[in-house]
């Protein structure tokens, strides 16, 4: 069992998956953060490092605080990084030691933060992400909606007071859910 | 309804055995009733392999332990019970010979000859792919039958590499024409010719998403070095001498690399032991490895990879905008594309892949398709609307095309045919009148012969 924000996930299913266990987290929402956390989504839920579930475990509990990523700059087929090897004819035509092994220059000079700031690289669509609520902050912000619609008075505010359908349902049978879960203190 | 017929038929065998041993002991009924529960032909073949385990009445001694009751009566029908054929023999394979290069020529085509099993075993090292595991499950002792494409390919092989010439062969054909079975073959001779072979089983692993992954920005690519440690841990349980006795011709030269990389000199096998235990030089380590062997020209290299098709396209893996990741934008994939394409050549060896149509989710797309001038066995062909992509055309570019012949030839399924028979895989007593209406009800395609002919029927 892995513990995240207090929720126990299985085992049994890979992270895609588990994740959903959490409040707030549905399929599609779990593959987007698996993908920005760069967790392999078909990982076992076992396999994930402390650092990869410490990570999940902050980013879930402040989503607006994380930082925004800029676009990932990607090789293309021509791209020769200066450690290679074994490449008889790069296809810039520039003659090279078949066999030479050059250093990799130091990580400061190629960091992610110095080219975001360089080049200030735009996050495509924005991250998404940014602005999601899970497990209590979103069950607040359920009763909260609930209880303005009642302040102001609202059909939907009356209908949660009595108990009764909101969205226009029948009530001469059935109803069953609407009179167990609409509440004004709805659970969420 | 053909499906439905084999269903209720075996249902029908099934009540028919447990009817029969109504008689039996308690546990002798509980295994095999266990044994018959599922309808799957393998529970079957266990349950006809636990019958044909027990003594007839005929040959039971009074000391062992006896499935039948003391009765006169109920033993004369239990004799009459197991007189069948296919419950008093058992599966044979020790005629079979075991699988030798010397025995691989034009006049045994046909001849049956089981994978062989002495350590170290590349099959049990490297994996096998999925669709020969479940062929393999069929009979006790996995094996392939030798055909013409075996000798022809061994002799590109062999003429390529003697004339120092691109060897980059994909082996293609259509659904169950026995690519990979074939490519299994070439890789046991190799080995056994002391090559040094890396062979990817199911290049599909590689773009999945199943395995870890980090963005290098020095790269620009992102690693997979999990991946990497299995492939460098498997090369090194090959055990091959040649690791031991090449030195590299170049340090292991990178930035803020942990302690203990190994230098110009040293063995490769040193090489191999350092990025297994520092996983996250991995990728390096295996990018450089994989150098020096296509480099050096003392051992011949194979690189072996089936469902080759998965490397040339989007990969299941995402950014962490949510954006798809290219397969040449992994570490591994890259790596072998960039041998695919001659970047990277191997100048003793050849890289050897095959298609694979098992995986739905993954066929041959478009710029692999007019590549390897692929026909419709392999999909749908590519119209003029279709995009293509100039990396994965700049990747597809010099690769040579094996065709697999659509057919067995007769010899080559009747050689399957006689192993499937002596080992009791079959549901019947195959005759010959079986075997050919099956070879051409299947035209001949080796895995619809197998699974849809021999193995689904009742004929008897």
């Amino acid at each position: 069992m892995v513990y995240i924000m207090g929720v126990a996930l299985s085992d049994a299913y890979p992270a895609k998956i588990a994740l959903t266990g959490i409040y707030g987290i549905g399929r599609t929402l779990a593959r987007r953060i698996c993908a920005r956390l760069q967790i392999h989504e078909n990982a076992p839920l076992t396999s994930l490092t402390p650092q990869q579930t410490t990570a999940l475990t902050a980013f879930l509990s402040a989503p607006a605080n994380a930082p925004l990523l800029p676009k990932l700059p990607l090789a293309s087929p021509h791209f020769r990084p200066n450690f290679h090897t074994n490449l008889v004819a790069p296809p810039t035509g520039k003659a090279t030691n078949t066999n030479a092994i050059k250093a990799i220059p130091p990580k400061s000079e190629t960091s992610l933060a110095a080219r975001a700031q360089n080049e200030q690289q735009s996050v495509g669509l924005g991250d998404r992400l940014r602005n999601i609520k899970v497990e209590t902050d979103l069950r607040r912000a359920v009763r909260e909606n609930i209880m303005h619609h009642r302040l102001v008075n609202t059909y939907i505010g009356r209908r949660h007071a009595m108990g009764l359908p909101v969205r226009g349902q029948r009530t001469n049978s059935n109803a069953k859910t609407a009179r167990r879960l609409n509440k004004l203190e709805r659970r969420g | 309804m053909f499906q439905v017929k084999i269903r209720i038929g075996l249902v029908a065998a099934k009540l028919q055995l447990l009817r029969l041993y109504r008689m039996h002991r308690r546990s002798a009924a509980n295994a095999l009733s266990k044994a018959t529960r599922g309808f799957t032909k393998r529970e079957f073949k266990t349950a006809q392999r636990l019958l044909a385990s027990v003594p007839s009445g005929s040959k039971a001694t009074p000391s062992s332990p006896s499935l039948f009751s003391n009765t006169s009566t109920q033993k004369r029908q239990d004799d009459q019970m197991l007189l069948h054929p296919l419950y008093r023999e058992v599966a044979d394979q020790t005629s079979m010979q075991v699988f030798e290069s010397e025995l691989v020529n034009e006049g045994n085509i046909g001849l049956a000859l089981a994978f062989p099993s002495k350590t170290p075993d590349p099959l049990r090292i490297f994996g096998i792919p999925k669709s020969v595991e479940k062929t393999f499950d069929l009979v006790t002792r996995p094996f392939s039958v030798v055909r013409r494409p075996t000798l022809s390919l061994r002799q590109t092989l062999e003429n390529a590499r003697k004339s120092g010439s691109d060897n980059r062969i994909v082996i293609t054909g259509g659904a169950g024409t026995g690519k990979s079975y074939l490519l299994l073959q070439t890789i046991i001779h190799c080995v056994a010719s002391n090559w040094i072979v890396l062979y990817l089983p199911r290049a599909i692993d590689t773009v999945n998403c199943t395995t870890p992954y980090n963005y290098e920005p020095r790269t620009q690519t992102f690693l997979q070095p999990m991946l990497s440690e299995k492939l460098l841990r498997q090369l090194r349980d090959m055990g091959h001498s040649g690791l031991k006795k090449l030195t590299l011709t170049n340090d292991f030269a990178i930035d803020s690399a942990p302690p203990g990389a190994p230098k110009k000199g040293q063995r490769l096998i040193e090489l191999i032991e350092y990025g297994i235990l520092e996983v996250s030089m991995a990728p390096f380590v295996l990018e450089q490895l994989l150098a020096e062997l296509a480099s050096q020209t003392q051992y011949p290299f194979l690189l072996a990879i089936d469902d080759f098709q998965a490397l040339y396209s989007q990969s299941q893996y995402k950014t962490p905008q949510f954006e798809p990741i290219e397969s040449f934008h992994l570490s591994v994939p890259r790596l072998l594309l960039e041998y695919a394409c001659g970047s990277r050549k191997i100048h003793n060896g050849a890289l050897l892949s095959a298609l694979s149509m098992s995986n739905t989710s993954w066929l041959p797309k478009t710029e692999i398709y007019e590549a390897l001038n692929l026909d419709l066995t392999h999909g749908k062909r590519p119209d003029a609307w279709d995009k293509r992509s100039e990396a994965y055309q700049h990747y597809a570019a010099g690769l040579k095309a094996f065709r697999m012949p659509e057919r067995l030839e007769i010899k080559e399924a009747a050689g399957i045919l006689d192993v499937m028979k002596n080992d009791r895989a079959l549901l019947s007593d195959p005759s010959d009148q079986l075997f050919l209406s099956k070879y051409c009800e299947s035209n001949g395609n080796p895995k619809e012969f197998v699974w849809r002919g021999l193995m689904a029927t009742l004929d008897s």
